[in-house]
């Protein structure tokens, strides 16, 4: 989620508005509850507080649309965005807001958009309802903004580390980034799979 | 180039521009980012030089010193119990005057536990000798960076450029990052006024033109060397104005230690320092289409205290509001307790209301802000020094409460 605003804030920066985004949670932890905000607009941003009168509030997890402070405080004729496989219809507790559903989890699964544990990365799938729902953020600039998140720079996320079968992937303290081992390199091909940024390529001949 | 980037990568990135020799620094949350940002920038080799893992804020503190004094250019940021941990070297870096910048982010200071966001850290080391400025955006951050290294240079006293952890910290936001050019040309390789190596000590005979023999000032000058440091705090602010100037001209923008916002014809203002200035401007801005005269007094600079800029924006007003993010237990603020002591030297009686707020990360939203402003523009001077703005209700048992005045 933080990174979905984050991603937001990009695209709508590459096509010349203003933006910001940031997000507030308590200690680290799987299954805490999140909120990040983003803030659009054609002039500098002097706020630098939490938003607590959106135009359009994105909810992630369906199970909160059933709690009334997620949407407290929405403008008049805001949106929500919901994602879950239900229609509009069946969040009769958000009243009369004008709401949209869509299915996340269904999509970044059918694409193959998976976490290497199998769940579907629904951060980055959502933004592309979000691009059509906020006339301010065009698809162009968030497939730009999104590209920044496969710039090819390794960032030492260490996922080729963990992922190698033959522990051919070592890290080398000269200098400071993960070598192969030619010696125990298979060939699998699975640290290329796993390297989120496209840092890792094939060389052809060895 | 305009880029999306939190205030500690903000922070790295004026790091980054200011071309360091030496960078120390031990991660601590909020501020970790600005230091993995910058190993970042080493492993790139963007950055050259030596970035120095260290296993405590007390050795980064150390280490940057023992740079400082070699006769380089050093950077190292911190948090909260990191910056209280190098608390003993900071006095020794202000009393070696030693041009180090610091960014501190604002954190609480335990107990109770609490990451978010709190000036009371950087605040509680006001009278270490650094200089202090607070910053309100992420572009301020960066820019403050570089100008900080202007400053303490000249002077020879080190900085501490201050953000607010989490509302800045962590916040993303569009800003400019200068060119690597233009920011060479603002601020030259460090040359250091006194031979590379040579212990501290000698420091300040080379700074104080008044110091009789080479050698400088030994344990029986100490008050002597104090004396050098109180008087150097009078060229602070001149320094900051001329260096922010000269800033302006090459980029645009421009931090006066003291700004006033829409305050000319303000019969109320409000005090601010740090990311809730932003949040304050939109207040005034909504305020004033509804008639109201009130202004805002923007506090970029703490230390030196630069209470000749801070009688003049304030004087002539009929009521002061302070909010700030800290406190003296017992008293009121920090910085309303400092605003009345600039005051009273002139024996003006500028009813200052000093109003305590987002403690603990607590967010100082802007409708506490316009509630905060309208009491002062409504009531009467109160008692008590201090009104607690934004208190959770309930939270606090009632035998607490006689005599205190909380907005929720």
């Amino acid at each position: 989620m933080v990174i979905a605003a984050k991603l937001l804030a990009d695209a709508v920066t590459k096509s010349g508005c203003r933006a910001q985004s940031f997000a507030a949670y308590g200690g680290e932890r799987r299954g805490g509850r999140v909120e990040s905000y983003l803030r659009i607009s054609e002039e500098e941003i002097p706020l630098h507080s939490k938003v607590y009168e959106p135009d359009y509030v994105i909810i992630m997890n369906e199970s909160l649309a059933q709690d009334p402070a997620v949407v407290s405080g929405i403008k008049d004729g805001g949106g929500v965005l919901i994602n879950s496989p239900e229609p509009p219809e069946s969040f009769p507790s958000l009243g009369n807001l004008s709401i949209q559903t869509i299915d996340a989890n269904r999509i970044a699964a059918e694409n193959g958009v998976l976490l290497p544990s199998g769940l579907p990365v629904i951060s980055t799938t959502i933004i592309g309802a979000v691009a059509a729902l906020v006339p301010k953020i065009g698809i162009e600039e968030l497939a730009e903004a999104e590209r920044c998140f496969h710039c090819g720079n390794c960032d030492l996320c260490e996922n080729c580390y963990i992922f190698c079968p033959d522990i051919a992937v070592t890290f080398d303290d000269k200098i400071c980034s993960f070598t192969i081992d030619r010696n125990l390199c298979k060939g699998c091909g699975i640290c290329i799979a796993e390297c989120p940024r496209n840092a890792i390529s094939w060389e052809d001949g060895l | 180039m305009i880029k999306v980037i939190t205030g500690n990568e903000a922070a790295a990135y004026g790091a980054l521009l200011s071309r360091p020799a030496v960078v120390c620094a031990y991660p601590i949350t909020p501020a970790s980012r600005v230091v993995e940002q910058i190993s970042e920038f080493y492993a790139q080799g963007l950055l050259k030089g030596k970035f120095i893992n260290v296993e405590s804020e007390m050795e980064a503190i150390g280490y940057v010193i023992g740079a400082s004094s070699g006769g380089v250019r050093v950077f190292t940021a911190t948090s909260s119990q990191g910056l209280a941990w190098m608390h003993e070297g900071l006095h020794w870096a202000a009393g070696s005057r030693l041009p180090i910048v610091l960014v501190n982010v604002n954190r609480p200071i335990a107990a109770p536990w609490n990451l978010t966001s709190d000036q009371s850290d950087s605040l509680s080391q006001r009278d270490t000798g650094w200089m202090q400025f607070y910053c309100e955006s992420n572009q301020e951050i960066l820019d403050s960076v570089i100008q900080a290294y202007r400053v303490s240079e000249s002077v020879g006293l080190p900085s501490m450029v201050c953000l607010d952890g989490v509302y800045l910290s962590y916040l993303a936001e569009s800003m400019e990052i200068p060119d690597q050019e233009k920011v060479d040309e603002y601020l030259p390789p460090y040359k250091p006024t006194f031979p590379a190596g040579k212990v501290t000590a000698t420091r300040y005979k080379l700074w104080d033109d008044s110091a009789p023999e080479p050698g400088g000032y030994s344990v029986d000058d100490y008050m002597e060397s104090r004396y050098v440091l109180h008087k150097l705090q009078g060229r602070c602010v001149d320094t900051v104005l001329k260096a922010n100037e000269e800033f302006k001209e090459l980029f645009g923008r421009s931090y006066l230690p003291v700004e006033e916002y829409k305050a000319e014809d303000a019969d109320v203002v409000v005090v601010c320092s740090g990311s809730a200035v932003g949040t304050c401007r939109y207040v005034i801005d909504r305020l004033r289409e509804r008639g109201h005269k009130v202004g805002l007094i923007k506090l970029k600079m703490f230390r030196p205290f630069p209470k000749g800029l801070i009688r003049k924006a304030l004087a002539r007003r009929k009521k002061v509001a302070v909010i700030e993010r800290d406190m003296i237990p017992g008293q009121c603020g920090i910085f309303c307790q400092e605003i009345k002591w600039a005051l009273s030297t002139e024996h003006q009686s500028v009813p200052v209301y000093g109003f305590v707020s987002g403690l603990g990360g607590h967010d100082i939203t802007a409708k506490l802000i316009e509630k905060a402003i309208l009491f002062t523009v409504q009531e009467d001077p109160p008692e008590q020094e201090v009104i607690w703005l934004g208190l959770e209700e309930k939270k606090v048992s009632d035998e607490y409460d006689k005599g205190t005045i909380k907005i929720y």
